[in-house]
């Protein structure tokens, strides 16, 4: 049991440390004097989805860390069943002036429940940005990548009685998507105004989600 | 490989093995019923006195299948012969990768199958054939009506969204409408972070589908929550003539005005799509006609609930004993 244990726990960290992503709005110019950041967001990213995020910033010699927790939801009715939920960290790497090279990396638990299954997948997602950085403001690009690991599919009694041989349980790497992200932010003492817009496709870009694009906008308060 | 061991370890399925999710088609399980078609296995069974009035159940979608459509073969009680198929891949029937339909038109994928499958159950020169389509299977009729109009003796349609393309497309945005910030349009959305797939992979395409159609829709009041309301969608047929129809905007109901037999014009009264005006745009083209409105039901209601035995099992047996 033991052996299983370190067996999926290693998988796991490679998998995080090789794969998946997330744009991220951190301006690093203003991070130097601060702790802590939270931010709400809302916009299209698979979903008409609103999100709180909290990160802890932590100003090491060269390099800022910012492990981070992060949950949306999608809007609906009712609010809940389904969600993203993300722990991980920033890293910003280096900086030459005014250009800064971070990267990110976290797990995520999703939830998706629809008449026909509740799914349920671990993943990771990790990416990095190289951007130019301001106090008044700043703009990056980013590319991330993000793979479910397992997802559990647990069918419903509607979709039991049209496929009654339909397979509950754990599921290997059933998704997987790559984002492109243009992400810009506008600083205003303790605030900022950010602005996220990317592509999304799937299947190592071979394919694309029925919503190919993603738009955000969203508020940071640094204290 | 490390990552390998590990899911092996704790068991976890593959999303594509064939019967996981979606249940087999007729070419993969020697025990589903099935019939060869131009080279390709359908799923179809037959009901009644094989030397009965020919009637052929066309099913919606396209992508659909005929399992919602099953309580006509109550009509075999009656003196008639009811067939079910499901189309060229759709339901139980053998599914094509993309490219097996490139090059081909409308007729080469459904009209020819259709005529293939009248000819397959008749068994006699002077069999009267009847076609009855629901949704898209009677978009489907009409146009084999049109181009064959001799070779059948009446139609039974519920509810074809339109002929035109212009009117079917207009139709398939209202019935599908769905607010944003609304679940429905969320869990369609939201689904793809969960399920992604290559291009031909149908086991996991077909299911998709099925993830995106969960919620029915409210606007004509369908709902595939109930049992035994599908088997299978077809993905792949379904884009595949939706590509189709934008690319050449089809006119289905060409020629139709040359069939003379009375058409029999179903719809429901409860939907938020197909109003009367609806039904009287889209029935202006038969020129012999009987308008029936079902009232308390939806796009497939009239097949599905109460109502068929009530209202239109009898308004379907009226109608045959004047053709």
């Amino acid at each position: 049991m033991k052996k299983v244990k370190y067996c999926f726990l290693t998988g796991l960290i490679i998998l995080i440390i090789s794969f998946s992503g997330n744009a991220q709005n951190y301006n690093w110019a203003k991070l130097d004097s601060v702790n802590n950041l939270a931010r709400i967001y809302t916009g299209l990213d698979h979903s008409f989805a609103f999100g709180l995020h909290y990160g802890r910033i932590l100003n090491g010699k060269k390099v800022i860390w910012a492990p981070f927790a992060d949950v949306s939801f999608p809007s609906g009715d009712p609010v809940g069943d389904d969600y993203n939920f993300k722990i991980g960290t920033l890293a910003r790497l280096f900086q030459f002036e005014d250009w800064k090279f971070s990267f990110n990396v976290s797990i995520v638990n999703r939830q998706n429940s629809n008449p026909f299954v509740k799914m349920q997948s671990l993943g990771s997602e990790s990416g990095f940005q190289f951007g130019y950085y301001k106090l008044k403001w700043y703009a990056n690009l980013n590319f991330s990548v993000g793979s479910s690991i397992v997802t559990n599919f647990q069918h419903t009694e509607a979709y039991k009685g049209n496929f009654s041989g339909a397979k509950d349980g754990w599921y290997e790497n059933a998704s997987n998507s790559q984002l492109f992200s243009v992400n810009t932010g506008y600083s205003l003492r303790k605030m900022d105004a950010t602005l996220s817009l990317g592509l999304l496709r799937t299947e190592e870009f071979k394919s694309s989600p029925s919503l190919p694009y993603y738009i955000k906008i969203g508020l940071n308060y640094l204290f | 490989m490390l990552f390998t061991i590990c899911t092996w370890l704790v068991g976890c399925e593959k999303l594509d093995e064939p019967d996981h999710l979606v249940p087999k088609t007729a070419d993969q399980d020697s025990s589903i019923p099935s019939i060869k078609i131009n080279d390709r296995v359908l799923h179809s069974e037959v009901f009644g006195d094989p030397d009965d009035t020919l009637i052929i159940c066309i099913h919606g979608g396209p992508g659909a299948d005929y399992r919602y459509m099953l309580a006509a073969k109550d009509l075999a009680q009656y003196g008639y012969k009811v067939v079910f198929y499901d189309q060229v891949g759709s339901g139980l029937s053998q599914r094509f990768n993309e490219n097996y339909y490139s090059g081909k038109d409308l007729d080469d994928i459904f009209l020819n199958e259709l005529d293939a499958v009248i000819d397959f159950y008749k068994t006699r020169p002077n069999q009267k054939v009847v076609l009855f389509g629901h949704s898209w299977g009677a978009i489907l009729a009409t146009s084999y009506a049109g181009k064959k109009p001799n070779e059948i003796d009446g139609m039974i349609l519920i509810e074809p969204g339109g002929l035109k393309w212009n009117d079917i497309e207009e139709y398939i945005k209202k019935a599908q409408a769905a607010p944003l910030g609304s679940e429905i349009l969320n869990d369609i959305l939201f689904q793809d972070q969960f399920v992604s797939t290559k291009k031909d992979n149908h086991e996991i395409l077909d299911y998709k589908f099925a993830l995106i159609a969960s919620h029915g829709s409210p606007n004509t009041l369908e709902t595939l929550t109930g049992k035994d309301s599908f088997w299978r969608f077809g993905s792949v047929i379904n884009l595949t003539s939706f590509n189709y129809g934008q690319k050449f905007k089809p006119d289905m109901g060409q020629g139709i005005e040359n069939f003379q037999d009375k058409v029999l014009f179903m719809y429901g009264g409860a939907g938020k799509v197909y109003s009367d005006e609806w039904a009287r745009k889209i029935s202006y083209v038969y020129k012999n006609k009987e308008l029936v409105k079902i009232e308390g039901v939806g796009h497939s209601g009239m097949l599905e609930s109460d109502k068929w035995r009530s209202v239109t099992l009898p308004s379907v047996l009226n109608y045959l004993k004047t053709i």
